[in-house]
């Protein structure tokens, strides 16, 4: 009995979100985001009969783009430019801007979204931002999940801001069905180098702020990259990643890298890339979720206390290793 | 002094005792008043000639009122006048515009035409009387108006004497007034100051102002160096169009604000002065002397001025005016005592003007010129204050001059860094505010304050433009909108030339503005808010790690942090109290999502769902809160969201906080709040409203 309320809530609240009621949606959101164990247990009902919804009304799958770069090389203020022309083209557009570095202290200030001021205030467009926080098993596990609310609430396209600091692209990368990188006028010089790791993700290259004081640098920028262009290497056979200078503040070449996007798309879909790539998507979903639900487990076994302060005791006396501990505990709870 | 004021390179360190060694260690040469570089004064004679100008900044609701207002002060010692416009008028916006609609007439005259302009000026010849206008973003449309105002009171325009602020730069750092981007802003400028040189001999064409800054949270440092650097590039730009230096230079002015530091403040106009006379030497060789002589207005600071004990203001106005004239100030506006509480009544008023009549004709401050010259502290500290800015506008130059440098938010980021340390060291006690943080008195019945009747105001300007609208030649109108148009689209012509066609066929101010517009779009400013500020002068202390610890403790149980939506509504530019809020509360491990300016009540409504905050933080200084915070707590009740907690701070009179809290406003938190109070009293609403017990 209690158990039916509890679905017939959920269903309603499911139903809210497909008719694109955003209040629904970024309730949604908090709850998917939230650190209480209660509320993690509804967010996978919730999921749950979200998923189930996508695949048995056949929505169509939303472009997921994530859009990365260095910190101040105009993310935001180019999505808000991107934002504004795909609106122009009929999309409704959900942005999602995540910071996956972790909390240092307090609380965040979040600055993206007034940046984009007019997207912001288009009926067709969502905005959210996330503070960065110690989500377990990471913010890119609870951005997955966000990408298919908003994707039943009718969004057709995702944009998601992350911060480039060439540790987390990948995982970025690994989310989305196209991956963006901006780069700052006068990066070029350090092609050779560290930044070829991070390039090797991108499936489209944009050389940002080809404008005013900066407009000369991003042109040599861009001829340096152009150069050495066939250093980047793409996994995707006999397919040249586009490098296309754009403004995001005079809004010059943002539709032309519209234009790559789904050329890269089209491409990818032609040869089966794109199967594949949604296929491992899935995967490194599924890897996400099991070591999510695994950690949750490990957090919340409270039967396990009185065994973890027994080995923690009989570490610090010296009578096991640190290693034995671990494994004694890990293997303690395998079995139960 | 404290760790922080000593670790801050900008921040002037002061001695206890100055002794003639200080004097030789700096190289100290004696000067002459009047004589370059004009550290004594910019004219040999100073008060002992003519004492300076009273000229008192005031404007309100309609040009009708405020045209009252001026001729009142006039009979009783005034001698020059400063029209305060509205925050429409500002923006360029007329009074019927939508975005306006909690902003007509409130912190300003409403003037949507030539029609008003001319109401606003009944009776005053604008041949004898110097106007200082403080207008910057629809400085063109307000620059036409008033002169054609004077042509049809049979005036010309080459006898008009006075002053436009037409001072974009500091719009952008802090002022928030602007409404194009920057470089067409400046654009506007240069036309101005070219427009002035050749028509208007006895105009001044630009205020390079300080004030603003102060008032915003610089320091005086920061303040004298950006105020440099600003008219820096304004004189940088008018060269690099084939301008001559001495056919301009001359009529540029200069504005500062005047703080309790007052023998600071004193060291400040003396090192301004001698700072650009040398600057403007070096880089611009003018032939004609005045065209490195620096000539300023000032203000007594307004943030000084305090809504507890609002006597107590008076005693700080006359502290601050002393500093002001010994520093040598050419005019001066002195603040009146219910300035924290709403604009001022006219008993506040009258006291103010008073105050400046009692120094000049009460005392024997005017007999003798520059009496701190030669004085070991105060020459010290002019020199140091000479030295410290001078390296900061090298700093501004090196980045590649002032525009860029806010571009990139370099002064914002100081100033605002400035601001919250100060923040911090009042709320904390390091620094005194009599009657807020210390000494405090007993609880007062609320002070009787000026109420504009927005609605009637609203009206009669709708009234007023439609009638206009009525009675001219349509078409006419269009033929020169368009001509402006062009004028902006090719750099020839000098658009306020233009305008002044325009004006005369009565286009409105917002018309003219928003023909720029088409060209050039509406600019919005952003930039990143700091962090970690506040909370380190608040180290080690065990207030406020309690408090943060009970955040982190109520985050557990929300599943996040608190999250809270800042927000500024309608026109209302103040932003040094938002700022200040959002990077304290981020320090006390709230979210903090940061509105932007200029927001209407939907948009507020769209983001707080979005984002799904805990709270709405509205700041309010402006006098537009009643409408608009009711519109807000409307468009919420539509959307059915009923749990977000609503809480106000700034500028409201306590008569109308019985109002908004019967519309759902939980708190609101005038001037003088500790933020740690505030922080204290929205924990414990969140926990009423999210935590079950
Ligand atoms: C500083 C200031 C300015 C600066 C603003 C700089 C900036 N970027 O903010 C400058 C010089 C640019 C300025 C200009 C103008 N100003 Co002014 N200004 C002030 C002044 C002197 C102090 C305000 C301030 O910053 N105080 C310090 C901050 C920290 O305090 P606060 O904002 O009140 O915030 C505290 C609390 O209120 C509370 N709080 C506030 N918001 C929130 C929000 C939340 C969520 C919480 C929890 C708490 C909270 O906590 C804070 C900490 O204690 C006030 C008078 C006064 N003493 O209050 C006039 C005042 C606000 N200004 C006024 C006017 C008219 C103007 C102009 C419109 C004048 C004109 N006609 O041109 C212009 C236009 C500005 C614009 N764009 O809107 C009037 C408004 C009149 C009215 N309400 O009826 C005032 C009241 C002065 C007066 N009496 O005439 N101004
Ligand atoms: N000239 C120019 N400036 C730009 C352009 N795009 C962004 N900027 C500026 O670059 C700065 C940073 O822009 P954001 O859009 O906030 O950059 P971001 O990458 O989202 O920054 P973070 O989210 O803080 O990492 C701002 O001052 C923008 O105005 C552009 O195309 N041209
Ligand atoms: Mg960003």
């Amino acid at each position: 009995m209690r158990k039916n309320s509890v679905h017939t809530a959920i269903s309603k609240w499911i139903n809210s979100i497909e008719k694109g009621q955003i209040r629904s949606l970024s309730r949604a959101i908090t709850l998917v985001e939230s650190t209480c164990i209660e509320d993690q247990n509804r967010a996978r009902d919730l999921l749950d009969g979200a998923l189930k919804r996508l695949n048995k009304n056949g929505h169509t799958p939303t472009i997921r783009v994530g859009i990365s770069g260095p910190p101040g090389v105009g993310k935001s203020s180019y999505i808000e430019s991107l934002g504004m022309h795909l609106l122009s083209l009929g999309f409704r557009v959900c942005v999602l801007a995540v910071d996956p570095s972790s909390r240092v202290s307090g609380g965040s200030i979040l600055g993206d979204k007034i940046r984009m001021e007019r997207l912001s205030t288009q009926v067709n467009a969502f905005i959210r931002p996330s503070p960065s926080q110690q989500v377990l098993g990471g913010v890119t596990h609870a951005t997955q999940s966000i990408m298919s609310l908003c994707e039943l609430a009718g969004y057709s396209v995702i944009l998601i801001e992350t911060v480039g600091i060439g540790q987390n692209e990948g995982a970025v990368a690994d989310m989305v069905d196209c991956f963006v990188l901006l780069n700052q006028p006068g990066s070029g010089d350090e092609l050779q180098g560290i930044k070829r790791g991070v390039l090797e993700f991108a499936d489209v290259l944009l050389v940002n702020k080809m404008d005013g004081a900066t407009k000369y640098l991003a042109q040599q920028t861009l001829q340096s990259l152009r150069s050495t262009s066939q250093l980047i290497t793409h996994s995707l056979k006999n397919y040249q990643v586009p490098i296309i200078g754009v403004s995001s503040v005079e809004e010059t070449g943002i539709s032309e890298s519209w234009q790559a996007v789904t050329k890269f798309l089209e491409q990818a879909t032609s040869i089966g890339y794109y199967e594949h790539k949604r296929q491992m998507q899935q995967k490194q979903w599924f890897k996400k979720l099991s070591e999510f639900y695994w950690l949750q487990y490990l957090h919340s076994a409270k039967h396990s206390t009185p065994l973890k302060n027994m080995l923690l005791k009989e570490m610090q006396s010296g009578k096991i290793s640190i290693l034995e501990a671990a494994q004694e505990f890990t293997r303690s709870l395998l079995n139960n | 002094m404290s760790e922080f004021s000593s670790q801050d390179a900008e921040h002037l360190q002061k001695k206890a005792l100055y002794t003639a060694d200080d004097l030789n260690k700096r190289g100290f040469k004696p000067q002459r008043p009047g004589k370059f570089p004009y550290r004594m004064g910019p004219y040999d004679t100073m008060y002992t000639g003519r004492p300076w100008t009273i000229r008192q900044y005031a404007g309100f609701s309609t040009a009708e009122e405020s045209n009252a207002f001026y001729h009142d002060a006039l009979e009783n010692g005034q001698k020059g006048l400063s029209v305060a416009f509205d925050l429409a008028t500002h923006r360029g916006y007329d009074s019927d515009h939508p975005r306006v609609v909690g902003d007509v007439g409130k912190a300003g005259v409403a003037i949507d035409s030539v029609e008003d302009m001319k109401l606003l000026f009944k009776g005053i010849p604008l041949n004898k009387m110097s106007v200082s206008m403080t207008m910057n973003g629809a400085v063109i449309p307000v620059m036409a108006a008033y002169i054609v105002t004077a042509e049809e009171q049979g005036i010309s325009q080459d006898q008009l004497r006075g002053t436009i602020q037409n001072d974009i730069l500091k719009e952008f750092m802090v002022r928030n007034t602007y409404i194009y981007p920057p470089n067409p802003s400046m654009r506007l400028v240069s036309d101005i100051i070219d427009y002035t040189r050749q028509h208007m001999p006895k105009f001044n064409s630009i205020s390079i102002s300080g004030y603003h800054m102060q008032e915003a949270g610089a320091n005086e440092v920061l303040e004298l160096a950006f105020t440099i650097a600003d008219g820096l590039e304004y004189v940088g730009a008018a060269v690099s169009r084939g301008l001559d230096v001495d056919e301009f230079a001359p009529r540029l002015s200069f504005f500062f604000g005047i703080g309790m530091n007052m023998l600071t403040e004193i060291a400040k106009l003396r090192a301004a002065r001698e700072l650009w006379a040398e600057l403007m030497q070096d880089l611009f060789e003018p032939q004609n002397p005045k065209s490195t002589m620096l000539r300023t207005h000032c203000q007594t600071s307004g943030w000084s001025l305090t809504a507890q004990d609002p006597l107590n203001n008076i005693v700080r106005t006359t502290i601050e005016a002393i500093g002001a004239i010994f520093g040598g100030t050419q005019s001066l506006h002195t603040n009146s005592y219910d300035e924290a509480l709403s604009l001022p009544t006219e008993t506040a008023s009258r006291i103010a003007r008073n105050t400046q009549l009692i120094l000049q004709e009460e005392t024997d401050m005017t007999h003798i010129i520059d009496p701190f010259a030669g004085s070991y502290a105060i020459e010290s500290l002019t020199h140091d204050l000479y030295s410290k800015a001078k390296k900061l506008v090298a700093e501004i130059t090196a980045i590649g001059g002032m525009t860029q440098a806010i571009k990139n938010g370099f002064p914002q980021k100081k100033i605002e860094a400035s601001a919250a340390i100060r923040q911090a060291r009042i709320d904390k006690g390091i620094e005194t505010i009599v009657g807020v943080n210390k000494y405090k008195s007993p609880d007062q019945e609320p002070m009787d304050v000026r109420n504009i009747d927005h609605s009637r105001v609203s009206q009669s300007q709708k009234r007023k433009l439609s009638l206009l609208k009525k009675n001219r030649d349509n078409e006419l109108v269009k033929t020169h909108l368009s001509a402006i148009e062009k004028a902006a689209k090719s750099s020839k012509l000098n658009i306020l030339s233009v305008a002044i066609e325009a004006a005369r066929a009565r286009a409105t101010i917002g018309e003219i503005s928003e023909a720029l517009e088409r060209v050039w779009g509406r600019y919005n400013a952003h930039h990143s808010t700091i962090k970690g500020v506040y909370s380190k002068v608040y180290e080690q202390d065990s207030e406020f790690k309690q408090l943060k610890e009970k955040v982190l403790n109520l985050s557990k149980l929300l599943g996040r942090q608190p999250r809270m939506l800042i927000v500024k509504m309608g026109q209302d530019g103040h932003n040094r109290g938002a700022k200040i809020i959002a990077t304290a509360f981020a320090d006390l491990g709230f979210d903090v999502d940061m509105g932007s300016l200029f927001s209407t009540p939907d948009e507020v409504v769209k983001q707080a769902i979005e984002n799904d905050v805990h709270i709405i933080g509205i700041s309010s200084l402006a006098g537009g809160h009643k409408t608009l915070i009711t519109t807000l707590i409307e468009g919420l009740k539509k959307q059915n969201v009923d749990d977000i907690i609503i809480v106000a701070g700034g500028v409201i009179p306590e008569q109308d906080y019985a109002q908004l809290k019967s519309d759902g406003v939980t708190a609101i938190f005038g001037p003088g709040t500790p933020i740690i109070q505030a922080a204290e009293s929205i924990f414990e609403a969140l926990k009423d409203r999210f935590i079950s017990s």
